[in-house]
Parts: structure tokens; C-alpha cells; sequence
């Protein structure tokens, strides 16, 4: 009776080591919610610079892309990943099961900056998103700036919050704004300012008056439009876009100013896959941040279903 | 009877009828020679320079891709090529119906390089590879502008060899494929060069060229100085991994000539290599990050040996498929 006891309360006390040597409660049951999470975006990220996979718990049909290429776990950045960087900005979403990460690694000893994304089934990381952005200006420019913008983890009242389909939605007009040369179609923030790989580029005019100058005219369609990570208490979204460019629009007429030539990079086909992030705050696009890298034209995005 | 005249006439008027018809095609049309093959071409860049695909001959399902992407006839370069270059060279492959060719355009003013391949079925276009190489663009070596200081191709890759003299196609395509073996394995005999090999990539001599300035500045020696095999040996090109696939596509047996698609495999993980009599290599940054390389390559087959190359080439995402090949490019 005495042994029974003693070995119930053994194996339960043992079990219970088990579990919490386990990292982030890997098997648990129940929502993976922001600490568990980013302990899934820690995990990859440690695999990754110990060129290990293995260490991962992925599901059986795992789905790996780094730079809209299908790739396998072990391949590509696995190879030549050689530490982290400093600067680190996770969102997460719990009822998704999906969390979003912008940060600075090195690669053979060189800055780079990384874009990842993860889904996260039943504690198993069945979607892994990537670009790499082998830029070292964009990764310095980003641990300068020593740490993200508060606006983007601040946690945000609850009575101050707008559902996801709002958040969406307001996000969406962005990409609207931009395709029509139109900053008033976007509700901006008066505070608003966009950063791209690492650079300020919302300019002296502001978010919505730099659109109304149509210099971003050569942005012929943002499409597919994938809004994939809402992080409600922090009123942030995040997906991936992507920016189709078939450079056949040379010049604009800037209202006010007169031709504007475009420059030579823009009057060549290409596509951008831009990794965005937003904060909504009320109700108007507050803080724009984004990594992206460009593709060749007509480049597709593997997580979006092709026609045969 | 007046009647019976006119229906007796009838079936001559049937007759005229049929013989003022345009005459039907042979049910198997000839052979599209060398000169059919190059008008197709040519065809194609003057369609191209109008934005006007829809005179073009093509097969119900075409098939149309610039750099490794599939996109609908009439999109891509198709928008933005503004004018004929003047650098041609082309590469005809009656017996396979394909054609090859490196020429120079200008894109919104801007001279570009361009690589074509088109598949000829039943005298339509059935296939359309490019390769658009552009001054904005990574893995620009000069290009276009080069190629057309340069003047003319090479005359080694447009004479016409003596029927006596000729390898047969398999025998051609094999000499390419040694110059692929022989950079994978770091071994210049592998590749069984002629002794006056040259190698133009991208409009630049990258052999036997010393005013070519060495691609990383950190190394006090120069393997473009270096001759075809000599460069191999030294193993300055064992961070290409793999060139896969091989898609040997036009062979022009009268010019012995091979021209494809290849793609090289850059992993990005070997940083430097100890070149035998020179000493250490420390790799360039473009080929330690991972990349893929699409190279279309013309081969100058001599003798049973390589020549004289030449090649356009662009940088791809690491584990970018090649849209006309069905399998996986990890190779079995």
C-alpha cells in the first residue's frame, strides 16, 4: 500500500519534471498563447544557427519557404546562419495559432536581417515562412535603432481595441491608397511614419501626402494580399504582400511639381515580396514596418493555391 | 435540259471554287531549317520591340517564361523592351525543331541581354524561355553594352563545319557535359578543353583575361587571368555545388554547337578554398549567401573539345525550380 503510494507520487513527480523540462510546454494541451508562442520563434531561431532541424517539433508535411521558394528544413539559411542578432520584434496570434518575427542574424559572419513566420498546430510548427534580407545596411540600420518602436508592443487597453476584421480592413486600405495614388483612401495617423528595411521612408510629406504625389504609381498591383498574423492586444497586423511591378510606367505627373522620372530600377519588371507590419491605433494606420526582397516578375507566393 | 447543263456545270464551278482556295498545308509540313528557325526569332524580337504577341504563330498551349517565372505571352519584357540591340547570335536545331539565341534589346531605353530559346511544332511556337539579364538587376557583369562593343559573336560559333569533321549530337552534348563534371570536381581535365579555350559570361571574358579585376578584392591573386582548365584546378569554383538540372536543348550539328539551361546550385556554405599553387581563396560574397544561377550556355565544340563558351546568366532565390523541368532539382 505504502510502495503504491510512494510509486503514484514518484511517477507523478517525475512526469511533472518531465513536462516542465520540456521546452515551451511542448504536448500540453490547451491554446499556445504569446509566451508560447514566441517560445516556438525562439526555438527556430536557436535550431537555426546550430544548423539543426531536428530539434524542432514540426508535423509531418511541414511547409518551408524562404524567399517564396519551397524548400526543406535544413536547407539554405540552415547552412549558413552563424549567430543572432540584437534586435528582436515578435507579434503573435493566439487564436491563429501563428506568430511573426523581424530580426537581425549573421550569415557567414555578415548582418542580415530576417523575416519569419510560423503556424503552430496542436504545438507542432506546421508552416514556416521566411526572407532573408542579405543586406547589412538593413540589418545595422535595425540594431541601431537598438530596440522596435514601442507603439508595436504596447499592450492596448481592452476597451480601446477593434476587432480583427476592422484591423484588417483598415490595414487593407494601405495597399488601396496605394495602387489608386491616393493617401485620403487610407484613414493615416497623424503621426504615422513607415520604416523599410530598416529605413525611414515615409518622407518630409508625411504617410498620406507621399502618396498623393503618385511617385509610387509604378506599384501597378499589390496582390496576393495575405493578412496572416492579428495581435488584437497589441492592434497590430501582419502579412506578407506582394508588390507586382511591370515597369512600363516610366514617369508620373507629380500634382503640383510636374514630371517625375522614375528611377531606373523601377522601369524593369520585378516583384517585391514585402513582410509588413501595422499598427492601428485609433482607428488610423500609426506605424508602418517592413522587410522585403525583390523577385524576379510574376514570382508566386507557395502558401497561395496556383492554378494548374 | 438548260437545267441539266447547269447541273453538269456545277461540279466544275465546285472545282474552281476549291482551286481558288488558298492551297491546303501538306498534312506533314518540311523540316523547319536553320533559316525557318531564325525567322522565327526574329518574328518573336520584332513582336516583342511592337508589344504586339497576337501576330505571332503559336501552338494552342505556349508556354512562356522569363527568368524561371510563367507568365502569360505579352507580360514581363513584353511591356517594357523598347527597341532591337544590335548583338545577334543564334543556334538552330532542325532536328529537335528548337532554336537558340543571345542578343541585346533595349528595355525603356536601357541596353539589356537577352537569352531566347523557342520550341517550333508543326510551325508554331509551342515554347518560349528567356533569360533577361538587365542592368538593375544582380549578376550584372557588364552585359548588354559589352556584348555590343564587342561588335559581332565570335566566328568560331558560325561556321559551318565540314560534314567529315562533325561529333554526332550525342557525341557533343557528352563534350558539354564534361565542362560541368569538371567544375563540380574542381578538375580542368576533367573538361577537355582546346588549348585556345575562352569563356565570355554576361558579355565579360572571365578567362585569360588578367585586366579583369579578381571578384573578391581581399585575394592578392587572379584566377581570370587563368586559362579555361587551369581556372578549374584551382578550385575557385567549388562553391558551385551542383549544376543541376542539365537540360542539353539545341544542338546545332552543322556548327557543332550545344546550347542549354543549367542551373547552378550555390549552397553558400564553403567560404574558402586552398587554391594548389596559389594559395588561400577567399570566396566573394556572392557566393557565400545561398543562390541559384540559371546560365543559358553555348558551347563551341572542336576537335572533341570545348573551345569557346559563352553565357547569360541571372541570380535566383536558392531552390528557384526551373518551370520546363518536371522533377526536383536535388538531384537523385
Amino acid at each position: 500500500m505504502q510502495r503504491r503510494l510512494l510509486t503514484a507520487v514518484a511517477s507523478a513527480l517525475l512526469m511533472a519534471g518531465m513536462l516542465s523540462a520540456q521546452p515551451y510546454g511542448r504536448g500540453a494541451q490547451g491554446p499556445c498563447d504569446r509566451a508560447c508562442l514566441e517560445g516556438f520563434i525562439n526555438q527556430y531561431l536557436e535550431a537555426l544557427v546550430a544548423h539543426d532541424p531536428t530539434r524542432l517539433q514540426v508535423t509531418a508535411n511541414v511547409k518551408f519557404t524562404e524567399d517564396d521558394t519551397p524548400l526543406k528544413l535544413g536547407e539554405a539559411l540552415w547552412k549558413t546562419a552563424g549567430g543572432l542578432g540584437t534586435y528582436k520584434l515578435y507579434f503573435a496570434d493566439a487564436q491563429n495559432g501563428q506568430v511573426g518575427f523581424f530580426g537581425t542574424i549573421r550569415e557567414n559572419g555578415r548582418p542580415a536581417a530576417l523575416v519569419l513566420r510560423l503556424k503552430v498546430e496542436t504545438r507542432k510548427i506546421s508552416e514556416v515562412e521566411t526572407l532573408v534580407i542579405r543586406n547589412a545596411n538593413t540589418a545595422n540600420n535595425l540594431e541601431k535603432a537598438g530596440t522596435p518602436d514601442p507603439v508595436l508592443t504596447e499592450t492596448v487597453p481592452a476597451a480601446e481595441r477593434l476587432p480583427r476584421n476592422t484591423l484588417i480592413a483598415t490595414t487593407n486600405l494601405y495597399f488601396e491608397a496605394i495602387e489608386q495614388g491616393n493617401g485620403g483612401v487610407a484613414p493615416f495617423h497623424p503621426d504615422c511614419n513607415r520604416f523599410e528595411n530598416g529605413m525611414k521612408t515615409s518622407g518630409p510629406q508625411g504617410c498620406s501626402a507621399q502618396l498623393d504625389t503618385h511617385i509610387f504609381d509604378y506599384i501597378q498591383k499589390i496582390y496576393p494580399r495575405r493578412f496572416l498574423i492579428v495581435d488584437e492586444e497589441r492592434q497590430t497586423v501582419f502579412g506578407f504582400f506582394m508588390f507586382q511591378h511591370p515597369g512600363d510606367i516610366t514617369w508620373v505627373n507629380v500634382p503640383g511639381q510636374g514630371r517625375h522620372e522614375m528611377p531606373g530600377a523601377a522601369k524593369r519588371p520585378f516583384n517585391v515580396d514585402v513582410a509588413e507590419l501595422f499598427r492601428i491605433q485609433d482607428g488610423k494606420i500609426r506605424k508602418v514596418e517592413a522587410l522585403m526582397t525583390s523577385l524576379p516578375y510574376g514570382a508566386k507566393s507557395p502558401f497561395v493555391p496556383q492554378q494548374p | 435540259m438548260p437545267k441539266s447543263l447547269a447541273v453538269a456545270i456545277l461540279p466544275l464551278l465546285l472545282a474552281a471554287a476549291l482551286a481558288a482556295q488558298p492551297p491546303a498545308p501538306p498534312a506533314e509540313p518540311a523540316v523547319c531549317d536553320r533559316a525557318c528557325l531564325e525567322g522565327f526569332v526574329n518574328q518573336y524580337l520584332d513582336a516583342l520591340v511592337a508589344h504586339n504577341a497576337f501576330g505571332l504563330p503559336l501552338a494552342p498551349k505556349v508556354k512562356f517564361t522569363e527568368n524561371d517565372e510563367a507568365l502569360d505571352l505579352g507580360d514581363g519584357l513584353w511591356n517594357t523592351a523598347s527597341g532591337p540591340g544590335t548583338y545577334k547570335l543564334y543556334v538552330s536545331d532542325p532536328q529537335s525543331g528548337q532554336v537558340g539565341f543571345f542578343g541585346t534589346l533595349r528595355e525603356n531605353g536601357t541596353p539589356i541581354a537577352l537569352a531566347l530559346r523557342l520550341k517550333i511544332d508543326n510551325r508554331r511556337i509551342s515554347e518560349i524561355e528567356t533569360v533577361v539579364l538587365r542592368a538593375n538587376g544582380p549578376t550584372n557583369l557588364g552585359g548588354a553594352t559589352n556584348l555590343e562593343q564587342m561588335g559581332k559573336p565570335d566566328a568560331v560559333f558560325s561556321e559551318t563545319v565540314p560534314p567529315a569533321q562533325r561529333l554526332s549530337r550525342d557525341a557533343l552534348i557528352k563534350a558539354a557535359n564534361n565542362y560541368f563534371e569538371a567544375i563540380e570536381k574542381g578538375d580542368g581535365a576533367l573538361g577537355n578543353f582546346d588549348k585556345d579555350c575562352n569563356r565570355i559570361e554576361n558579355g565579360v571574358q572571365t578567362t585569360n583575361n588578367p585586366s579583369r579585376p579578381p571578384s573578391n578584392p581581399a585575394n592578392n591573386w587572379n584566377p581570370s587571368a587563368l586559362g579555361c582548365a587551369e581556372q578549374l584546378n584551382t578550385k575557385v569554383f567549388n562553391y558551385i555545388q551542383r549544376i543541376y538540372p542539365r537540360r542539353f536543348l539545341v544542338v546545332d550539328e552543322e556548327r557543332q554547337l550545344v546550347f542549354g539551361s543549367f542551373m547552378f546550385q550555390h549552397p553558400g556554405n564553403i567560404l574558402s578554398v586552398e587554391a594548389p599553387g596559389h594559395g588561400i581563396w577567399r570566396m566573394p560574397e556572392t557566393a557565400t549567401s545561398p543562390s541559384f544561377v540559371d546560365v543559358a550556355e553555348l558551347f563551341r565544340i572542336k576537335d572533341g573539345k570545348i573551345r569557346k563558351i559563352e553565357a547569360l546568366m541571372v541570380r535566383l532565390p536558392y531552390g528557384t525550380p526551373n518551370p520546363f523541368f518536371g522533377e526536383d532539382w536535388r538531384r537523385p
